[in-house]
């Protein structure tokens, strides 16, 4: 699912990403800013990411992540050209924040990445296998 | 000197400890799902999700290269053609976007594994060779989008009868209360784009159907003439894409009031 975001009262592009994987027994999903391409996303999975050697000899980063993280746009935002060629976003730190739904990592998600907090009613859920044929 | 054999067997044993820790073999209902020293073009890890019987497996990467693809914002669509004769050699298949074996032997697995995340990885790095990232957005899937998010289920495709008694189809029409319709009618900065959606707004607006709103939005990122804007406001009062979220709320806030 695409969320178009306003910035600054106008739409120019930029979308709220949320890819779910409704086969998943456990909670998996991945929360990301298109503009137009993807430039930060936070990867609530179990994958395993390995880090770039500048990242980890800067301190910024561990060499590898395991389960939940975040590859945040600071820490990537030095891999971008300006081309067409879609970003590789290298660099990641674990998400080790206390919350661990779907909402609360949502809205940690949006809070660290200044989108206005969301109303209590929103309605940006994730699939359930149940709703599936 | 007589440390060197320590200290290479130490490294020996770190190493291995670390990679088999990486490399993960986790059981998932009714499969097993093994993370791969091999890295998508984030550096991602593979990950290969092996199912099998008594005697035969099946590996699969569960559509990881899509996956990592479209995490990246590369528009997913049909790829299998272009992607065929890149595994073609190796024996895997693709279909619907997942890689995976043939039935093989259950000694296989590990071969299976292997050709498996090799495929998967070698699919991404095409992917993001092959494809460019959309510089120019899609308005009208935009602000379909966003009707989508603002209005639910109140906003779907509707064809409405005109004057002339032509049925018009309109992407985006808002059901309000009482009856009351909002078509929300985007235009691309095209000569047949432009005349197309004139004519159907204008056969509209003829009905004089009081139960019935109507704006044309158009994408002010483009650069259009006054004539072409002034075209545009024959069919329909004429709103800027940017500043659509704005005037729409505030056309479904004021039908909401006067009802």
């Amino acid at each position: 699912m695409k969320y178009p975001l306003e910035v600054q009262g106008e739409l120019i592009g930029a979308q709220l990403m949320v890819v779910g994987f409704p086969r998943e027994r456990v909670l998996k999903f991945r929360l990301g800013i298109l503009f137009p391409a993807m430039i930060c996303r936070l990867d609530y999975t179990d994958e395993t990411h390995a880090n770039s050697v500048d990242g980890m000899l800067a301190g910024s980063v561990p060499p590898i992540v395991q389960g939940p993280h975040y590859h945040a746009w600071p820490l990537n935002r030095r891999f971008f050209r300006g081309s067409a060629k879609p970003p590789k976003l290298h660099d990641a730190v674990p998400y080790n924040e206390a919350g661990r739904t779907f909402d609360a990592v949502l809205r940690w998600f949006c809070n660290d990445t200044n989108i206005e907090q969301l109303p209590p009613s929103h309605m940006i859920e994730l699939p359930r296998s149940d709703l599936l044929l | 000197m007589s440390d060197e054999p320590d200290n290479i067997a130490r490294l020996a044993h770190f190493i291995l400890r670390d990679l088999s820790e990486m490399t993960a073999i986790k059981r998932v209902d009714d499969a097993l799902r093994v993370t791969t020293h091999c890295m998508y073009p984030s550096n991602g890890l593979v990950q290969v999700t092996v199912r099998g019987g008594a005697n035969t497996v099946v590996a699969s990467d569960e559509g990881g290269a899509m996956g990592e693809a479209m995490a990246a914002g590369i528009p997913i669509k049909d790829y299998n053609r272009q992607l065929a004769h890149l595994i073609k050699s190796e024996g895997v298949l693709l279909k619907d976007g997942v890689i995976f074996t043939p039935h093989m032997p259950i000694e296989a697995a590990p071969l299976a594994i292997l050709l498996v995340a090799n495929a998967s990885q070698e699919i991404a790095r095409w992917l993001y060779e092959h494809t460019k990232i959309p510089r120019t957005r899609d308005f009208k899937e935009m602000l379909a989008s966003f009707l989508k998010t603002t209005f639910d289920e109140r906003v779907a495709a509707a064809t409405i009868i005109g004057h002339s008694q032509k049925p018009h189809k309109f992407s985006n029409v808002v059901s309000l209360p009482y009856g009351r319709r909002l078509i929300v009618d985007a235009v691309t900065h095209e000569p047949s784009s432009i005349n197309a959606r004139v004519v159907a707004n204008l056969d509209i607006k003829a009905t004089n159907n009081p139960l019935i709103d109507q704006r044309i939005v158009y994408d002010d990122e483009d650069e259009w003439t006054a004539a072409d804007l002034n075209l545009l406001q024959v069919g329909a009062q004429v709103v800027p894409f940017s500043r659509s979220a704005d005037v729409i709320a505030r056309i479904a806030h004021s039908q909401f009031r006067i009802s």
